[in-house]
């Protein structure tokens, strides 16, 4: 088992190396530099800068050096100094900009993952062992219902409920006195009080189609012979499949860990728009659309990197609960 | 016959339907069989005759949305009233514990009959807290002991091993531990070497001699295999669509076969016994015809569509009732019925029959 993390945990160091190169990439791929970006918004208000004052700030900001310089330099400083760069647009450090808005996309990310499992696993396997029941059918209406909504319809539907016949204030996830406030329990609260309208948009249709993958499993998991096997052995039918079949039909559960947060980002960024959620989604977006390239690039690095620890934690968790995978 | 040996378990006109869609598929149309303490009995019949069905309705597990129509199954007990298998809740206590204490099974796949994620010793383990009462520790001791008693080599670190990490042989092995862990009065082995090849399967079957010679059990070996039927077995029922059609000590089954499928089975093998016949051993060439479609009623005995000796307005109207044609042999067929005249038998013997 160690040496499979091990293993793993070597193979992440190439993956997340290419990832800050294709980040990088991103950051340096718009022709020109910032230094062109300011001095056309300088020339369309009317204003000029002096030669002098432009090479001073190339210098300022390492425009004036070798790409690779910048590259080690733009690594370097993040390593040693948690300093992604400047975003031209917000005037501030990267990671001043960002840095919560990923914390928001994270805890609105597990929030949504909780759900779907919530959700998705008690009533995956109702509807597999229940095969045909009236249960089964209403599971699986809904199922289909949740996958063919698009996500940004269903924002707006919930908000619009919510708002009307449960009087909630939607949007965002803080109400106005918490917004700029530091941590305190009340602010806890608060987002507590927020969180499960995006943790429903968000989380449906993965609840959804966890809901699907599960039944499908499952279904296949209970014709297998070891299912009768343990019948025979005299146990009840509950603890055979919750012992045995559930068990392997979790696998997909455990995968969805992976893949919760590029969903998130790039499935997302409307419902957070929508939402006027202080998440990553639409920060990209702006990033991008104005080429705040440091901004757009960090967020890039980030996001990416987060998603290959979520896979190399759901790959650690497959291998722990299902030993052909640790073995091969 | 039968002197001094205990009756275990006996089924009665037991059958078992399934209402489909396309019809009612009659996966047994009146089973009857009787099993005795330190008895192997062999359950002989082309695939899809309804032998894994039988030993299913055995253990109450007849998968949905089949049920037991009519019969019963008759369990003996200690001090008390034989229990009806049959009128159980599939899923209550009684039958739960009846399953693995009273009659374990072994199944034909060992690779997917144990769960490829939990340890040997996990699924062996399971079985003997349940029934037994028996704390963890105690459990590996019997489990390891088990093991030992079932030839596995270096028995108490295998359980720690996940089934893909044995062979075929050992897996099969590892079943039968699991399957006496619990020192049940009947043994149920459903084709249980058919997936192995010719010398494990003589080392499982000879595994499976011995136990019987040493515990006061009862075994019934499931097979479309006539080698291994005469390898392990002192008595054999030979069962068609359904229904058993022939019954008598191994010895007569091979030597003076009755029924007119019976006899086919044995010309389909080359040399009884011998391991030429292999895996291959009870493919009926020799018969003619194919097994009918399942949600086909045949009426009268059912065999007649295939049968050479098929005698038009006698066999196609009732089913033939078991007919003993010495003490210790049965057979449902009307050759040997004092009813039918013999100018009837005469005329249809070595003749061609219908073809259905
Ligand atoms: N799940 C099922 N649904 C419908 N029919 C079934 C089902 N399982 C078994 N049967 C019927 O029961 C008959 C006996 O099957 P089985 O006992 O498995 O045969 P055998 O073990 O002798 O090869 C088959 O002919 C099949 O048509
Ligand atoms: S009863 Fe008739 S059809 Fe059936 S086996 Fe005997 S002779 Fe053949
Ligand atoms: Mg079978």
């Amino acid at each position: 088992m160690w040496a499979f993390v091990i293993r793993r945990l070597i193979y992440m160091i190439p993956t997340v190396f290419i990832i800050s190169l294709v980040s990088f990439i991103i950051i340096e791929l718009p022709p020109g530099d910032y230094m062109t970006t300011l001095m056309a918004s300088m020339a369309a208000e009317g204003g000029e800068m002096g030669q002098e004052e432009i090479e001073a700030l190339r210098r300022i900001y390492g425009l004036d050096q070798p790409v690779y310089v910048r590259y080690i330099n733009w690594m370097r400083n993040i390593i040693t100094r948690w300093d992604f760069g400047y975003s031209f647009e917000w005037r501030a450090p990267v990671w001043d900009v960002m840095g919560s808005r990923l914390a928001m996309t994270v805890v609105i990310s597990l929030a949504s993952l909780l759900f779907s499992w919530v959700i998705a696993l008690p009533t995956g396997i109702y509807s597999a062992v229940r095969q045909y029941s009236v249960g089964d059918y209403i599971f699986t209406f809904f199922g289909f219902l949740g996958l063919a909504t698009p996500n940004f319809l269903l924002a707006l539907v919930v908000m619009f409920l919510a708002h009307r016949y449960l009087g909630l204030s939607v949007g965002g996830l803080f109400s106005e006195q918490y917004q700029m406030a530091p941590w305190s329990l009340g602010k806890v609260v608060d987002l507590m009080k927020h969180i499960w309208i995006p943790m429903i948009i968000v989380g449906t249709a993965s609840s959804a189609s966890l809901l699907r993958i599960t039944r499908a499993n499952l279904l296949d998991e209970l014709r297998k012979p070891y299912v009768e096997t343990a019948r025979a052995k005299g146990l009840r039918m509950w603890r055979v499949v919750l012992k045995y079949p559930v068990r392997i039909a979790l696998n997909p559960f455990i995968s969805s860990i992976g893949f919760v947060l590029p969903q998130l980002v790039s499935g997302s960024v409307i419902v957070g728009v929508v939402l006027n959620l202080p998440t990553t989604g639409p920060l990209l977006l702006r990033a991008l659309q104005s080429q705040d390239m440091y901004l757009a690039g960090s967020f890039t690095l980030l996001l990416a990197t987060m998603t290959v620890i979520g896979v190399l934690i759901s790959d650690i968790l497959l291998a722990w609960i299902d030993p052909r995978i640790r073995y091969d | 016959m039968h002197h001094g040996q205990n009756k275990i378990l006996q089924i009665k006109n037991l059958h078992v339907e399934f209402p489909l869609k396309e019809g009612t598929v009659r996966a047994l149309q009146g089973v009857d069989l009787t099993f005795f303490s330190r008895e192997t009995l062999g359950l002989v019949g082309e695939s899809g005759c309804g032998k894994s069905m039988t030993a299913r309705a055995m253990l109450g597990l007849v998968p949905e949305p089949g049920e037991v129509t009519q019969g019963e199954i008759l369990l003996a007990r200690k001090d008390q009233d034989p229990i009806d298998i049959t009128k159980l809740h599939p899923d209550g206590e009684v039958i739960r514990n009846i399953r693995g204490a009273d009659i374990a099974m072994i199944f034909q796949e060992p690779m997917t009959s144990l769960s490829p994620v939990h340890t040997i010793g996990n699924q062996i383990m399971e079985a003997i807290i349940l029934h037994q009462k028996t704390s963890k520790e105690r459990a590996a001791e019997l489990a390891v002991e088990m093991l030992q008693a079932v030839g596995l080599p270096d028995a108490s670190r295998q359980l720690s091993t996940y089934p893909f990490e044995l062979s075929g042989g050992m897996r099969q092995r590892v079943m039968v531990a699991m399957a006496l862990s619990c020192d049940p009065k009947l043994l149920i082995a459903d084709e249980a070497t058919t997936a192995l090849d010719v010398t494990i399967q003589a080392q499982i079957l000879n595994l499976l001699k011995d136990i019987q010679e040493e515990r006061d059990m009862s075994i019934m070996v499931v097979t479309h295999n006539l080698g291994v039927v005469a390898a392990v077995t002192h008595r054999v029922a030979v069962m068609y669509l359904g229904r058993i059609v022939e019954e008598a000590p191994v010895e007569m089954i091979f030597e003076q076969p009755k029924h007119p499928y019976t006899q086919g089975l044995l010309a389909s093998v080359p040399k009884v016994g011998s391991k030429v016949g292999g895996r291959q051993a009870g493919r009926l060439q020799t018969i003619s015809g194919d097994v009918p479609d399942p949600l086909l009623q045949v009426s009268g005995c059912t065999f007649h569509l295939r049968c050479p000796r098929f005698m038009r307005g006698i066999c196609d109207r009732e089913v033939p009732p078991f007919i003993e044609t010495s003490e210790d042999q049965q057979v449902r067929c009307y050759l040997y019925s004092e009813d039918v005249p013999e100018a009837e038998k005469a005329q249809t013997a070595g003749g061609e029959g219908p073809r259905g």
